[in-house]
């Protein structure tokens, strides 16, 4: 696929005229996909995809049209020297940019992984197998990403992985279940069966009768997985440079100093985590580390080559929605296996679900706890409880009454395939919080 | 393109099998934004697949591809082949689950004023004058406009002889305004993200795209110095752009019988209605009549047959209160025995079909916007949602909204900021006491709506009057 798409650059780019330029960006997958409900198969099938983004650039403006592609070269070429005689011809009518994005760089990243994956037999075998008396749900993706850039200015970028994920949950009745997952680039039988019998082991004192809490302040255990949720609505905006100048990122009462998180807190975009590409779609070089949060203080957002340009400050090679991709808060000093010990009493949350702001500018967060969620007693798992909402101010959560985060942490890698697979990852510590408030 | 499709599907679709279908899907896309009177880099895309499925007596395979040659149909249908034979008595899809007919039809969106009909630089002078009317104060900080369009071809064979073209334009305007002092910020939006229908340029007549900026401007003026809004229980009126995403979080995923029939757990949630709830469960005040309806004109999943093939035809999901029909398509009806509707729907050539929200409304009332108004003597109106989030069985769930005002002794009084409300389904919707009528009706939607494994975001259509409940928990701050 890369001699592919480094050949259909090249012979696209000789097309080019005048003070014209050119970017190409690939996004491509070949990916399984299979669908389980009560541990039966319920949608087997297979993705092939490729989509190319052509950007035609002069002095004053830049255009762009994305298409899909057959994986063909002669044909693919024919179609995208079509596309770049379209966007030459509408090219006129396009305004000027103030904030034009020319990345004449020449530089050639390449990162590539040739690994074997598992057979989908083995490892849907290795999971319903295990799940015959059991209601599993889940989903079973497996297959080869890749990522490419080109420019006119001779810069090749590439970045290709395969992977497997193996995503379920274990029910016992409506919406009593544990939530689990299984991911890599190679298969490891003994690990699995380590995490199907510590699952397993969760799943049996989910069936107890479960604990219906009132309302009120509860002292809390956040999993990484549960942090994973916070993170992720924080991603909206709250990281973000044009967000915080345009006065809507929830980070704004921080980054002016009239709000605190603890001083555990230290969070940076982490590229070297190694899950998503160096480089961005429009070529940018992302650099290994971008500290955004140091002991509590805002330190820095992440910039696009846009949002650079358009507010006159140093980009960091964000994309453009400028969300994280590679996120890591620093780890802690509470010993993960300590957890319900250190908890004492209180609630155990394993996941969290359906975050949203209750008000952006003070980051007052809602959500629903879900999946194994229990009330610990003297240190120990007591019951499995009934779904609580919160209601609670990431400023409070995270600052005031953060206690400690765990130094152990888990690489959580994104199962989001919305449009297609992507390629992002949290490495992220467990939290001890205080005085967490649920409201319904 | 059809005709090439014909001949392919004819010569690639293995031998020997039940069944077969063939979804062709051709979606060209094109944004347009202005923000704070500056363009952006004009962006389009193309994208062009097919899904193929194969379906025998007890299995299921499906492959999408997006090299439309004959070489790269095949591949698809040997993956799909593949796929079927794995499953072979495995599989909790077979045949029998799909709808099975030979008839040919045709649905195309009508378009009064075509997109591409102006050109590009005339629809970006638009986006700029109406982008320069939202600056009205020094406090404006940041203001946008945009256009979003989408022109659909979708043609769907099947081995039976069905084949079903239909060909949908949207388009989903946006006008956006923040003001700010110091770290004191407020949005509104011209109903968020929900003025979106079926149609051409003449949809921004539909939703007051030219006379709206102004107004929105003023309000989010005027919430910078509201008080917040009151933390009680009161009466709570829902404008038609608050209402949309309550039936679309407590009435429309509910209903969905993938989510009934346990499909969704492990991702989009459950639903706390029970396959033996329809037909039985009072799931709201006499005055509420939800339909499933393709038939209204333009909004968002208009269309004569969805995704599977199945005929789309009204249906009252609730009838004066009372539960009487699913969200569930063909498959869904034959593996629940529950009454359903044609919303078995994919997002793109990419994704397998799946029940999907399409067109979930409620019908207008008798009440006038005034009469709702002067019948609450302790009330709230809130209008434009923007935040959302409910259980994964649907019960509890949350709003917020951009503008708020109180109601006093049968009055509209003092405009109030950060509202927000909370409840349970049923108990919520067994509250309403008065419905809006026709006035107050309002066709929106929403094309982001996220579900399914793989994931998939889809648009779904909702219209909806103004509606009254009684003794709501609301809050501010």
């Amino acid at each position: 696929m890369k001699s592919f798409f480094y050949d259909i650059a090249d012979k696209l780019f000789k097309n080019l005229q005048g003070d014209e330029w050119g970017e190409l960006y690939l996004s491509s997958e070949n990916t399984d996909f299979v669908r389980i409900n009560q541990s039966q198969i319920r949608q087997p099938g297979h993705v092939t995809q490729h989509f190319l983004t052509l950007r035609l650039g002069n002095d004053q403006k830049k255009i762009s049209s994305t298409f899909t592609i057959a994986g063909n070269l002669a044909e693919d070429l024919k179609k995208a020297v079509h596309e770049l005689s379209t966007l030459r011809h509408e090219m006129p009518q396009a305004p000027n940019d103030p904030y034009l994005v020319k990345i004449a760089q020449s530089t050639q990243i390449e990162t590539e992984s040739k690994n074997e994956l598992p057979s989908h037999e083995q490892a849907l075998d290795a999971l319903l197998s295990r799940a015959k008396k059991i209601d599993l749900v889940g989903l079973y993706t497996s297959g080869d990403l890749y990522r490419g850039f080109a420019s006119s200015f001779g810069q090749r970028n590439w970045f290709s992985t395969r992977s497997f994920q193996l995503d379920w949950s274990l029910f016992h009745r409506a919406d009593n279940a544990l939530k689990s997952s299984f991911m890599g680039d190679r298969w490891e039988e003994q690990k699995f069966d380590h995490k199907w019998q510590h699952d397993i082991e969760q799943f049996q004192i989910l069936g107890k009768t479960r604990k219906s809490l009132a309302p009120g302040n509860y002292r809390v255990y956040l999993s990484p997985s549960a942090m994973d949720e916070i993170v992720k609505l924080l991603s909206w905006n709250a990281f973000s440079l044009k967000a915080l100048r345009n006065k809507s990122s929830s980070f704004l009462k921080l980054s002016a100093d009239e709000e605190h998180m603890s001083t555990d807190l230290t969070v940076l975009e982490n590229i070297s985590l190694g899950i998503s590409p160096t480089f961005n779609s429009h070529g940018d070089l992302k650099p290994s580390r971008v500290p955004l949060i140091e002991k509590g203080q805002y330190t820095n957002s992440l910039i696009s080559s846009r949002s650079s340009k358009e507010f006159d400050i140093e980009g960091n090679a964000a994309e453009d929605h400028e969300q994280p991709t590679s996120l890591e808060l620093a780890a802690g000093k509470l010993d993960q296996h300590k957890a319900t010990q250190e908890l004492h009493t209180g609630i155990f949350v394993n996941n969290l679900w359906y975050m949203n702001y209750s008000d952006r500018m003070s980051c007052r967060t809602t959500g629903m706890t879900r999946f194994a969620t229990f009330w610990v007693e003297n240190g120990k798992i007591s019951h499995p409880i009934q779904v609580l909402r919160f209601d609670e101010s990431l400023f409070r959560a995270l600052g005031s009454n953060l206690e400690s985060l765990t130094s152990e942490r888990e690489m959580i890698l994104s199962s989001d395939t919305y449009g297609e697979r992507k390629t992002t990852c949290a490495l992220l510590p467990g939290a001890l919080i205080n005085n967490f408030n649920f409201c319904q | 393109m059809h005709d090439e499709l014909k001949k392919i599907f004819k010569d690639t679709v293995p031998s020997g099998i039940e069944y077969a279908s063939i979804r062709y899907v051709d979606e060209r896309s094109e944004v347009l934004t202005v923000e704070k009177e500056i363009p952006r880099p004009v962006g389009k895309e193309t994208d062009r697949g097919v899904m193929v499925v194969v379906a025998g007596k007890t299995s299921y395979g499906y492959a999408a591809t997006s090299a439309l040659t004959k070489e790269g149909i095949k591949q698809a249908f040997d993956e799909a082949l593949r796929w079927c034979k794995i499953t072979e008595n495995k599989s909790v899809q077979g045949v029998a689950q799909f709808p099975r007919h030979n008839r040919k039809a045709h649905y195309k969106t009508q378009v009064q004023k075509p997109w591409e009909n102006a050109s590009t630089s005339s629809k970006f002078e638009l986006l700029v004058s109406e982008c320069k009317k939202l600056k009205v104060d020094p406090r404006i900080v940041y203001y946008m406009t945009s256009l979003w369009s989408t022109v659909s071809e979708n043609f769907f064979m099947t081995t039976d002889g069905a084949e079903i073209a239909q060909n949908f334009s949207f388009l989903v305007p946006q006008l956006s305004v923040t003001a700010n002092e110091g770290t004191n910020t407020q949005t509104r939006t011209q109903s968020g993200h929900n003025m979106v229908r079926q149609g051409g340029m003449e949809v921004l007549d539909y939703f007051n795209f030219f006379s709206g900026g102004p107004q929105i401007a003023k309000e989010a003026l005027d919430l910078l110095t509201a008080p917040p809004c009151p933390t009680d229980v009161r009466d709570l009126l829902l404008a038609p752009d608050q209402m949309y995403i309550q039936i679309h979080e407590s009435i429309g995923h509910p209903l969905e019988m993938d989510r009934i029939l346990g499909d969704e757990r492990n991702y989009a949630g459950t639903s706390f209605v029970q396959i033996q709830d329809f037909g039985k469960l009072i799931y709201g005040s006499p005055l509420m009549n939800v339909t499933y309806d393709p038939t209204i004109e333009n909004e968002l999943n208009s269309f004569l047959y969805d995704d599977d093939g199945l005929e789309a035809k009204k249906v009252y999901l609730v009838k004066n209160g009372k539960l009487e029909a699913s969200l569930g398509g063909y498959t869904s009806q034959a593996r629940s025995g529950v009454p359903g509707v044609a919303n078995s729907r994919a997002c793109s050539w990419n994704r397998p079909t799946m029940d999907r929200i399409t067109n979930v409304n409620l019908e207008p009332g008798t009440s006038t916007f005034e009469e709702m108004v002067a019948q609450t003597e302790k009330g709230v109106y809130m209008k434009t949602n923007n935040s959302w989030s409910i259980d994964d069985s649907r019960n509890k769930f949350q709003f917020g909204c951009e503008w708020a005002q109180l109601i006093e002794n049968g009055k509209l009084t003092q405009v109030v900021k950060n509202p927000g409300y909370r409840g349970v389904t049923v108990p919520f919707w067994n509250s309403m006491k008065a419905v809006g009528n026709q006035d107050t009706f309002e066709v929106l939607g929403t094309p982001f709506c996220g579900k399914g494994q793989p994931n998939q975001v889809i648009r779904v259509g909702h219209a909806s009057p103004a509606a009254l409940f009684s003794n709501i928990e609301v809050f501010g701050n």
